[in-house]
């Protein structure tokens, strides 16, 4: 399986890297050169890692996982009102992005109030549609069990966050993450988002491990890669046009106009929309593109 | 500024009491309270706020800004703090009518007539305003889905109820023994 990592290190010589990613059948995702520096978002498969790390340590560079960059996560605010942002949840996306991921901050339309709370069939479904969750919901135990209990459809991975520092029974909880009225940089806070991430980190990995006993035809990478190559999708929405995600991508283009296209990309032998299923979103008009598994496409685990 | 919390876990409260003070300390009022105290029932759900504002948070009298005298049957008044001219001006001429107030001087001001309690026209009320942005302060502070929202004032300070249900008659008892803690004269 691939996995996702960031190369930090000198200009000099790192076309040198890049020919190895290349050569091990990894994917550059992303570069930045920035004056001397560059940083290089890449793909590669785990068990090619030892090599590169000596190529790494020759060229004197860094190399950091970011264990979330194939997935695009939610942070769900109870509103989008001051209340709520932009602390905790601004915080939250921030912390995530660091280690890769690409966050949506969604803001329920009536997620407040303990009698009047509600999380509507859409608004699920919006959630859905990313490969993980972390839920913000405010400061009083009683309020958050009550909207816990509507959470109960989902079947992604999720994490609830609120102020009191333990919850009993419910294991996918992180406290100290109330409301809040500065920036969370203190040594204590950043703790406590790191907590967020590893209880987030335990949990995908479960999902990943499934998806590896019936793996996908082509892994999500690979796809993106075939996509951009053969299909100008430039002037599209944010500087990341295709978003991946763990059995898939985000196709940030128009349902209508771009979903015919986008299924007939060849990918290796096959035509991506007999290897995928592609649908509108129900966040905005772009494609999410849902990958088949080895098994359903006939090939077998 | 001291500020309580109650009905909550321990947890629950000391979180509430810090984003109490917090927010306050950032809006710069915590200066001008000298009690905030939040009472939580989240059973019903409702949140009472009894605010009592500092002794020194009065309103800004002629008497306090001025220094005045009779001259021939005038008053004239002459105005220590530039900020306050244009009020100064607004309030005199409201009083006596603008024929009457004659600016002579950029800090100096007649009256065409004599009139002692001229030094007890109330030109700011800074309490008012403290007032206001207390209570817009404390819907940043209060949960927000709690819309509906009951006061009862007094003159140096006040008690909100804010819920998300319709106003029932516990409200007014807790409210009740609010306001014997915290004294004050009551609907001002």
């Amino acid at each position: 399986m691939f996995k996702m990592h960031l190369y930090k290190g000198g200009i000099y010589r790192h076309d040198e890297f890049i020919e190895a990613i290349e050569d091990l059948g990894g994917i550059v995702m992303q570069k930045t050169p920035m004056q001397t520096e560059v940083d290089i978002v890449f793909a590669i498969p785990e068990y090619d890692m030892d090599y590169l790390k000596k190529i790494i340590k020759k060229l004197k560079g860094e190399l950091i996982d970011i264990p979330f960059g194939d997935m695009e996560i939610a942070i769900v605010a109870p509103s989008l009102s001051r209340h709520h942002l932009p602390h905790p949840v601004c915080d939250m996306s921030e912390f995530l992005r660091r280690y890769g991921s690409t966050t949506n901050i969604v803001g329920l339309a009536r997620g407040y109030g303990k009698t009047i709370f509600q999380i509507s069939d859409k608004e699920k479904r919006i959630v859905s549609e990313h490969d993980a969750a972390i839920f913000s919901f405010g400061m009083f135990e009683e309020c958050i069990l009550l909207k816990e209990k509507e959470l109960k459809g989902l079947t992604l991975p999720y994490v609830l966050c609120g102020g009191p520092g333990k919850i009993e029974n419910v294991s996918n909880y992180v406290g100290n993450l109330g409301r809040k009225s500065g920036r969370m940089r203190g040594p204590e806070e950043i703790k406590t988002l790191e907590e967020v991430k590893n209880l987030l980190l335990e949990m995908v990995d479960d999902v990943r491990e499934e998806i590896g006993k019936d793996p996908l035809i082509f892994p999500p990478v690979y796809v993106k890669r075939a996509i951009e190559q053969q299909w100008d999708l430039s002037g599209s929405l944010g500087d990341n046009p295709v978003v991946l995600h763990l059995d898939g991508l985000r196709i940030k283009k128009p349902f209508d106009e771009y979903h015919e296209r986008i299924s007939k990309t060849k990918v290796g032998e096959y035509e991506l929309g007999k290897i995928s299923t592609l649908k509108k979103s129900n966040m905005n008009d772009t494609i999410i593109l849902t990958l088949k598994t080895k098994s359903e496409v006939g090939e077998g685990p | 500024m001291e500020v309580e919390v109650r009905g909550g876990t321990r947890e629950e409260n000391e979180s509430l009491r810090k984003l109490t003070e917090e927010i306050f300390k950032d809006s710069g009022l915590a200066k001008k309270q000298s009690k905030v105290l939040i009472v939580v029932d989240i059973g019903i759900p409702a949140f009472y706020v009894g605010i009592k504002f500092k002794k020194d948070v009065e309103p800004i009298k002629v008497g306090d800004i001025a220094s005045i005298r009779e001259q021939s049957g005038k008053t004239k008044l002459q105005i220590n703090e530039e900020r306050y001219y244009d009020q100064v001006i607004e309030k005199l001429g409201t009083f006596y009518g603008k024929e009457n107030v004659e600016q002579s001087e950029r800090n100096i001001i007649y009256i065409n007539s004599t009139d002692e309690n001229v030094r007890d026209i109330v030109i700011y009320d800074l309490t008012e305003e403290i007032r206001e942005r207390t209570i817009d302060v404390l819907w940043s502070i209060l949960p927000e889905g709690f819309k509906v929202r009951h006061f009862k004032h007094f003159e140096d300070g006040f008690i909100l109820v804010s819920t998300d249900i319709p106003q029932i008659r516990e409200f007014y008892n807790v409210i009740e023994d609010i306001q014997k803690e915290f004294g004050g004269s009551w609907d001002v």
